[in-house]
């Protein structure tokens, strides 16, 4: 691979993987990662308040329960406070969402739910363990008034702003807020990078129903969902954190989950590269389920990859990575191997190729990249030259 | 000093491990948790005992004069009043006799203490929607 294993960065490192298997493990194995992750730097920035982890906490706390490890003092407070606290906040939640569920399979107002909502109720032991931030449905461009219409109406929910998001990566999403302030978004695409979307209607069609919030409705299938998480974490989500992780990992141990329908898709999508990387993660670091010959069925898909499309595909992951690395490019830059690295990398950020950026949805055609790249150095040195001055 | 400390049940959530009480402002996004004898203290508001009632059984529970337990409650129940987790209001008159088993040996007294973490909202998830306090028997303030 031209970049190394820096396409493999949208996933946790040490002590990150440490906190998830004490999240997900159970017993002495649990209890050797849970140490490990408190005697890291990372543990001592996650209690002075680092965001993206403190989602985590119900879950942790609870697997600490279960395999009865003591947490250290200046922890047990936080944990339990934090479980507490989700615990209350999820009753206010799921209320809300029981609303919306209810009011919009009572109108025929066709959605797809996906992630959180519909993780917490179906893959979770309790619904508080998994820290929902908003309700997220996929629904098609014609559906979407219908369905604004009933949240406005029924359930207290108003749209954000003048009308649809203007943003090419969330072209036609409508964002939505509860007057509690849970934020709603009606997806109108799959996902944020082109390249990797699934069309609604083939997402549909392989839908399943599932009971929860006091009535029935669809969801993702298993398959869908968890490709879904991977493909958002790595290049749709702005702080994809670690819950997809844990999502992600309850998927692959659910029975529910057909790998052979998972591994179904063309053989040159970029998507197989980030699935690859995801699940390889998954199965060594996190010991998931995932069959070797899954595994081994990806591998040579990639394998088969000329090096053209090796490297956009993890052009594409680069992309995605500038915005949710930790640190940003000069995080990323320190992570290269070498200087041939560096320079790749460098290329990615400067002057992504043509194919890229129709993958990630930056241009429509593959002449408007030249346009593109000038317009990039413009802004580049206006913002140096704009330092200066200041 | 008889007194009724009463939790505010529309703003705190509380929850008892291992005999530490863990209490969350939700009004202020400010959590707690208690040393010494302060779960237990927590415990005897929350049943509804008056702070006269509470001196009396904790000179029964632990190696601790009235005097020293009245005083130290009495600046515990300063911090939850001014921490606006607890309001107080005069107990009724009549004394009410409790029955409760005491311990075949006194336990060792540490004086109540209330630990203030004014972190909370950089430390947990607190998005919206805020939590609902109509609270069930576990998480009872």
């Amino acid at each position: 691979m031209p970049l190394g294993s820096i396409g493999r960065l949208f996933l946790p490192q040490e002590s990150d993987t440490n906190l998830l298997r004490a999240c997900l493990w159970q017993g002495d194995e649990a209890r050797d990662a849970f140490n490990a992750w408190t005697q890291s730097p990372d543990f001592a920035r996650m209690l002075s308040g680092e965001g993206a982890k403190r989602r985590l906490l119900p879950l942790l706390d609870a697997s600490l329960e279960h395999s009865k490890i003591s947490p250290p003092a200046e922890l047990r407070a936080l944990l339990r406070a934090s479980h507490m606290y989700e615990e209350l906040r999820t009753r206010a939640y799921r209320d809300i969402a029981r609303i919306v569920f209810q009011s919009l399979v009572a109108a025929e107002a066709p959605f797809l739910a996906c992630r959180g909502v519909s993780f917490s109720i179906g893959l979770y032991q309790e619904d508080e363990f998994r820290h929902c931030h908003d309700i997220d449905l996929l629904i098609s461009a014609e559906d979407v008034s219908a369905a604004v219409a009933v949240l406005e109406r029924e359930c207290d929910f108003k749209v954000e702003g003048a009308g649809p998001v203007a943003s090419p990566s969330r072209r036609g999403d409508r964002v939505m807020f509860h007057s509690s302030g849970l934020p709603l978004v009606l997806h109108c695409r799959s996902l944020r990078i082109p390249a990797y979307e699934f069309p609604l209607a083939e997402l549909k069609g392989r839908a399943v129903v599932q009971s929860g919030y006091g009535t029935e409705f669809l969801t993702l299938s298993p398959e869908d969902s968890l490709q879904h998480l991977v493909l958002h974490a790595t290049g749709g989500s702005q702080n994809p954190g670690l819950i997809w992780l844990c999502d992600a990992w309850k998927l692959a141990s659910s029975e529910r989950l057909d790998w052979a329908r998972l591994t179904e898709c063309e053989a040159d999508n970029p998507r197989k590269l980030p699935l690859l990387y995801a699940l390889e993660y998954l199965h060594r670091e996190l010991r998931a389920p995932v069959p070797a010959p899954v595994l081994s069925q990806l591998r040579s898909a990639v394998d088969t990859l000329g090096t053209a499309q090796k490297r956009d595909a993890q052009e594409v992951i680069v992309f995605g990575l500038q915005n949710s690395f930790a640190g940003g490019r000069k995080a990323l830059l320190r992570e290269t191997a070498n200087w041939s690295q560096r320079i790749l990398l460098l290329r990615c950020f400067l002057f992504p190729s043509a194919k890229t950026l129709q993958s990630v949805g930056k241009i429509e055609s593959r002449w408007q990249a030249p346009r593109y790249w000038s317009k990039r150095v413009l802004r580049a040195l206006i913002r140096r030259l704009g330092r200066k001055v200041a | 000093m008889n007194a009724l400390l009463e939790p505010k049940k529309d703003r705190v959530a509380a929850e008892l491990i291992d005999g530490e009480a863990i209490i969350i402002n939700v009004a202020t996004g400010t959590y707690y948790s208690t040393e010494g004898i302060g779960g237990w203290v927590w415990e005897r508001c929350s049943a509804g005992q008056s702070v006269a009632e509470i001196v009396s059984m904790g000179c029964g529970r632990f190696e601790v004069s009235a005097e020293q337990l009245e005083r130290d409650l009495l600046a515990f129940a300063n911090t939850l009043k001014a921490e606006d987790l607890v309001s107080e209001r005069p107990a009724q008159p009549v004394a009410i006799h409790r029955e409760e088993i005491l311990p075949a040996e006194k336990a060792t007294y540490v004086a109540p203490t209330l630990l203030i973490y004014r972190d909370l909202k950089d430390l947990l998830a607190l998005d919206p929607p805020m939590p609902r306090l109509d609270l069930d028997a576990k998480h009872g303030a």
